[in-house]
């Protein structure tokens, strides 16, 4: 399904076990699983292990700032992200681990499961 | 009475397709799971009324480990079976049982048969919101729960209450229905502050605990429903930074922020975890 992160900026990245990016509307995307970053053409393919990020730091640094054209995520979990910059995130699911969670500011929250599929919580009103 | 007769009279009918489940096999399924769960459970009918009063999501895996302290399994089977049936139709009798229920007043009437007549699910997708929020707040949880849940969990967990053998349960951490006896019971998981609000996956995978009106991940604590790779669920706590932590107490990496269930819906906390 498509998902309404099109058009927001990176405005912040953080970095501990996983690499967190949030938007300037204050969603949160925390990829915790071993993810894909391309170059718009393919031609560079860098593998980010968030847990060890060595030389792979600087690419991830290149998604600050960067706006979201399309984001997709499918039912089996894989998210697909294309920046303004050209560079793609493409994420798979764990076969252990969740592979992903993100909230929204409005409490929407969507988590890659282990082994593939995603929970959804849909958010809105606040209790 | 008579609006809520209107509205009952006005629902839809069985378009028969897919077959229905007969209605007699049906109820005597329902009844056979209904005595199991009964005879598993480890509280008394009041601890249950209490419990029940107490959960504010539909989510059956809480419900199941709140009320039963059974493996969420054990639950899902039931909860798919009341979801298949309430699709699939048999939307005359879902009528004609909830306009009994209506012409007597309203109310279970305490005997299993009747029990097992108005607590089906046909009953429940027809006439779920009736008369639940009044009863909810007159104390009468059983009632007041269809609201809340399919009426197949009301068949399971009333019949309990009126039929149920209590049974002494080990006390163990993480399942509000072993927390020492009826009086003490919560039905929260371990680690859940008192305040705290649940949030269940509209597809059914997992729970989220957390503070009123927040909404990221920073103190929250989520326990998930079974995967293959965690067959008894698993847990996941966040720190006050949305990180998620281990038993240690410390953010870490995700083979240590995984907290596999144990059989009996327990799990442990992390250290200093304030809960």
């Amino acid at each position: 399904m498509e998902y309404s992160l099109e058009g927001q900026e990176v405005s912040r990245l953080c970095l501990d076990y996983a690499v967190v990016l949030q938007t300037v509307d204050g969603t949160e995307l925390r990829i915790e699983s071993p993810f894909r970053l391309s170059s718009h053409d393919g031609a560079q393919t860098e593998e980010v292990r968030p847990d060890c990020l060595d030389q792979a730091g600087s690419a991830v640094v290149g998604l600050l700032r960067q706006r979201i054209e399309s984001a997709f995520i499918d039912e089996s979990g894989a998210l697909s992200l294309r920046f303004a910059n050209g560079l793609r995130l493409d994420s798979e699911p764990d076969e252990h681990f969740e592979a992903w969670t993100l909230v929204t500011a409005d409490g929407e929250r969507m988590v890659c499961l282990p082994g593939g599929g995603v929970a959804h919580w849909p958010g809105g009103s606040r209790p | 009475m008579a609006a809520q007769r209107a509205v009952l009279a006005a629902s839809p009918r069985c378009t028969g397709y897919f077959g229905c489940y007969p209605t007699g096999l049906f109820r005597q399924t329902l009844a056979g799971h209904a005595a199991d769960y009964a005879a598993l459970s480890v509280l008394s009918a009041d601890a249950r009324r209490r419990q029940l009063a107490l959960l504010t999501t539909p989510n059956w895996g809480q419900l199941s480990k709140a009320v039963f302290a059974q493996p969420i399994a054990a639950g899902q089977l039931i909860y798919g079976m009341a979801n298949f049936t309430t699709r699939q139709g048999q939307m005359d009798l879902a009528v004609s049982v909830a306009l009994t229920y209506v012409d007597n007043g309203g109310g279970w009437s305490g005997t299993w048969a009747a029990l097992n007549v108005y607590a089906n699910p046909m009953y429940g997708a027809v006439a779920a919101g009736f008369n639940a929020h009044d009863n909810f707040s007159a104390g009468n949880y059983g009632d007041g729960m269809v609201n809340l849940y399919t009426a197949v969990d009301i068949t399971a967990l009333t019949a309990a209450g009126t039929r149920g053998t209590l049974r002494a349960g080990p006390s163990t951490v993480g399942t509000a229905a072993n927390t020492g006896g009826a009086a003490s019971v919560a039905a929260r998981p371990a680690g859940v502050a008192d305040s705290f609000v649940s949030e269940a996956a509209n597809t059914g995978k997992g729970t989220v605990w957390r503070a009123p009106g927040s909404s990221g991940n920073a103190g929250t604590v989520r326990v998930m429903e079974p995967t293959a790779q965690y067959p008894d669920g698993y847990a996941r706590f966040y720190n006050d930074s949305g990180q998620p932590i281990g038993l240690n107490g410390n953010p870490g990496p995700n083979s240590m922020t995984h907290i596999p269930l144990n059989r009996d819906g327990t799990y442990p906390l992390p250290k200093n975890w304030g809960g």
